[in-house]
């Protein structure tokens, strides 16, 4: 079908190549990081290496989750790239409600010290509600909005029980973010909502530095 | 509060971990806030609930007024404690004034309690949540109404401008050590002795008012100011650690739940979406695989099941339209639909809402159904098995079903 | 250190999910091309090794990326195949046009259900599937055709989806006669 991954792949006997492509699949369509037992090509590392170079032909790259879990996503390279076409980027509507739940499930609980895991995801759901009466966007907006990012599963909708309310926690795109992605999410969080704090000086010092290391 | 009679009952005499650690810490800003005072390094108390002793009788004698307590009713409020601890503590509460003795009768005993104890008191609690940051702001403003005040001399203006420097020397130290330690630690103490950008300006405000005022202070304000530099300094570099440290969410800890909420309620649409400038995703891209259509048409529902019970969907589907200025206007209806066929109750039964004929029967059902699904109304159609029929009615047979109100 | 334009334009792609460009560029290198009928703009969608498809998840016992009621999804675009993918012996793509209220009629005549509802929860779902590129609406005149992504199938997956096609109910008028 295609002879982008041939170079790659033409040393390869049939086994091999099967399981690279069947890592490469999974890596790439899973919902959720997938365990390197069940892949061959994920679980060798001669072969991941392949995996990554398969993934570096679409401007991808091997997120490691846990100890033996991968996912794929956006090269940092590629994504700092492509963020700078607007058609890449989601409405301003999208972002809001997305930056919003991850203040709520994940920056106050955090901060409250109940999430243990060093991660975007979270057990604690945005009620709608908290959304519709505590924020400036118009009502009409978060619904499209968050009917949008659920769909492309940047925000998983959790139902409401006979005990807790329902509501909205980061999706499993979240799980796609390279470490350096993640690290970055962090700090412009603190630098919006934190700008006078020591951390946000601190980290706008550091790129500061950096963009003068590197011109 | 530990003194309410609930807590007293529900509260069993061993304190849990946490109790230990907060009365640890109480402890520990106690000691160090009368060190200075201090005998002897014995001379302060090494038990917590030796603490609260003396704030749980504080307390009662704030609700008993100027009657003030008898010896029994104080012995009542601390009864969690054992009577020599009690004992003991009454007798250095005494001792040291912050409990007297008074006589309203001949022959009448009764005890009343010192203002200044109560004061120290909620200032060790109020150091004890911020490190002192607040206390430095309040220190600060005094300090700058200080200066201007026309009685104020120059040996009491350099006796301020010394103090100061001497405790923001201490706290840089404190913050540097903290910084060579633990991350852990770091990332827990470091927002309560960090300088915000205000105290730093703050101090700057100051020591350049007493420099203007008293030029010949030229050296106290030269130490002031590098001491309010250091501090500044080790500030950063405590927060410089802490960015660098690994870890993706865990610095989010270090702004306090409540400036996240304020952000979160006043942020405009523009500086919320700001956060994710540079961050790209995917599209939406489910894959239907061919064998997949074909087996979900045949293995979908080919007789229709007579309830609308479909999956429930997160958000309303307005349908093709990306219209969704309806959206209100269609709850505000759902919800006078479903307030009339509850009439004020909690439940009811389907089958005691659906008319007579088929047609209206249907829309009632499709309205509920709505309802149900609508994720902002707090309605639920819940049905049962098995199927009972109505005589005469239309449908003449249906589930067992409620429309009812959910908690939220 | 800049990235190569045609990882680039594949990255993008995916971001975009199923981007057009006109016909008269060209197609990056390592991207599938489906052509519109008339020839004037070329849909831009992702190839695969070894024509491998996402479904090859299935045999690792591994989740894809969650989607809302899949099985109602595939039957509104099997109602809408059912209509727009008439000449069964040519590939789906690119297929013909047809009234949205023939395949919204088909979806009812499979479903036998309560037809009101059931229109309704087709419409949302037709949305959904040209949001994803697996129908492409016409607003203007009512009318449906294949989304590129059909394009994807792979010639060998398509025959059982053909034999279930001819079973289906036929559309209440016969398009493009």
């Amino acid at each position: 079908m295609s002879e982008l991954f041939e170079p790659l792949l033409r040393s390869y006997d049939e086994k091999r190549r099967s399981e690279l492509v069947a890592a490469y699949m999974a890596v790439e369509h899973a919902a959720e990081p997938v365990p390197e037992v069940r892949f061959t090509a994920l679980r060798e590392p001669a072969l991941r290496r392949t995996v990554e170079g398969m993934l570096g032909l679409t401007g991808r790259t091997l997120v490691r989750s846990g100890q033996n879990e991968w996912i794929s996503g956006y090269r940092d390279d590629v994504a700092a790239e492509l963020a700078r076409d607007p058609a890449c980027v989601p409405p301003a509507g999208d972002r809001a409600v997305l930056v919003l739940v991850l203040i709520h499930s994940v920056a106050i609980p955090r901060a409250a010290g109940l999430l243990g895991d060093d991660s975007w995801m979270s057990t604690y759901p945005t009620p709608l509600e908290e959304l519709r009466r505590r924020s400036q966007l118009p009502i009409g907006e978060l619904e499209s909005a968050l009917r949008r990012l659920r769909t492309a599963g940047l925000v998983s909708q959790v139902k409401a029980g006979t005990e807790e309310a329902g509501g909205f926690v980061p999706g499993p795109q979240f799980h796609r973010l390279t470490d350096a992605a993640r690290r970055r999410l962090q700090e412009e969080l603190i630098l919006a909502a934190g700008p006078d704090s020591p951390l946000a000086a601190a980290i706008r010092a550091r790129r500061r530095n950096q963009a003068g290391g590197n011109p | 509060m530990s003194s309410s009679p609930e807590n007293v009952i529900n509260d069993p005499a061993t304190p849990s971990l946490d109790d230990a650690l907060v009365g640890e810490a109480v402890l520990g800003v106690y000691r160090q806030m009368f060190a200075a005072l201090a005998r002897d390094s014995g001379a302060v108390v090494d038990d917590p609930d030796l603490v609260d002793v003396a704030e749980t009788l504080l307390t009662a004698f704030a609700d008993a007024g100027e009657d003030g307590l008898s010896r029994e009713q104080m012995r009542y409020v601390c009864r969690r404690h054992p009577a020599e601890v009690f004992e003991n503590r009454l007798r250095v509460l005494k001792g040291l004034g912050a409990i007297r003795e008074v006589f309203p009768k001949p022959n009448q005993l009764r005890y009343r309690a010192s203002f200044t104890s109560v004061v120290g008191l909620m200032f060790v609690r109020r150091m004890m949540l911020d490190g002192g940051q607040s206390e430095m702001h309040r220190l600060l403003a005094l300090e700058q109404l200080n200066v201007a005040d026309p009685r104020m001399t120059p040996g009491q203006a350099r006796d301020g401008a010394e103090g100061l420097a001497r405790a923001f020397r201490l706290w840089s130290v404190e913050l540097l050590t903290l910084t060579n330690g633990t991350i852990e630690e770091l990332r827990e103490q470091a927002p309560k002795l960090w300088g915000t950008e205000e105290i730093l300006l703050r101090a700057e405000r100051l020591h350049g008012a007493i420099l203007r005022r008293w030029p010949q202070l030229d050296r106290t304000c030269t130490e002031l100011r590098a001491a309010i530099y250091a501090y500044g300094d080790a500030s950063r570099r405590a927060a410089a650690r802490l960015t660098d440290s690994a870890g993706t969410t865990r610095n989010l800890t270090l702004l306090p739940p409540e400036t996240w909420r304020t952000f979160a309620r006043t942020a405009s649409r523009e500086d919320l979406a700001a956060v994710l400038d540079g961050f790209v995703f995917d599209a939406a891209a489910p894959w239907h695989e061919p064998s997949a259509v074909v087996t979900a048409v045949e293995d979908g529902p080919r007789t229709t099941p007579p309830r609308p019970a479909p999956p429930r969907p997160s958000v309303p589907d307005p349908g093709l339209s990306a219209d969704t200025g309806s959206d209100d206007a269609t709850a505000e209806r759902l919800r006078t639909v479903a307030e009339q066929v509850l009439r004020g109750g909690d439940r009811v039964a389907v089958e005691e809402v659906l008319g007579d004929d088929w047609v209206t029967a249907r829309r009632m059902l499709a309205d509920l159904s709505a309802a149900h699904l609508h994720p902002e109304l707090p309605y639920r159609l819940v049905w049962s098995d098995g199927m009972a029929v109505r005589e005469g009615g239309s449908p003449t047979w249906l589930s067992p079903g409620t429309f009812e109100r959910t908690a939220s | 250190m800049s990235v190569e334009p045609e990882v680039l334009a594949r990255a993008r792609s995916r971001v975009l999910g199923t981007p057009s460009i006109p016909a008269s560029e060209p197609v990056p290198a390592g991207l599938t091309a489906a052509t519109e009928v008339d020839g004037s703009r070329v849909w831009l969608l992702p190839s695969w090794p070894d024509g491998a498809t996402p479904a090859l998840l299935e045999e690792y016992q591994t989740a894809p990326m969650p989607l809302d009621r899949p099985g109602q999804a595939r039957r509104v675009l099997a109602a809408a195949l059912r209509c727009c993918w008439s000449r069964l012996d040519d590939a789906p793509w690119p297929g013909e046009r047809a009234p949205l209220a023939a395949v919204l009629e088909v979806y009812v005549g499979m479903s036998r259900g309560d037809s009101e509802l059931a229109r309704r929860w087709a419409t949302g779902e037709l949305r959904r599937l040209a949001d994803t590129g697996w129908l492409l609406l016409d607003h203007d005149t009512g009318t449906v055709r294949p989304g590129p992504r059909v394009a994807m199938w792979p010639e060998e997956s398509l025959s059982s989806l053909r034999d279930l096609l001819r079973r289906l109910p036929q559309p209440p008028e016969a398009p493009g006669e």
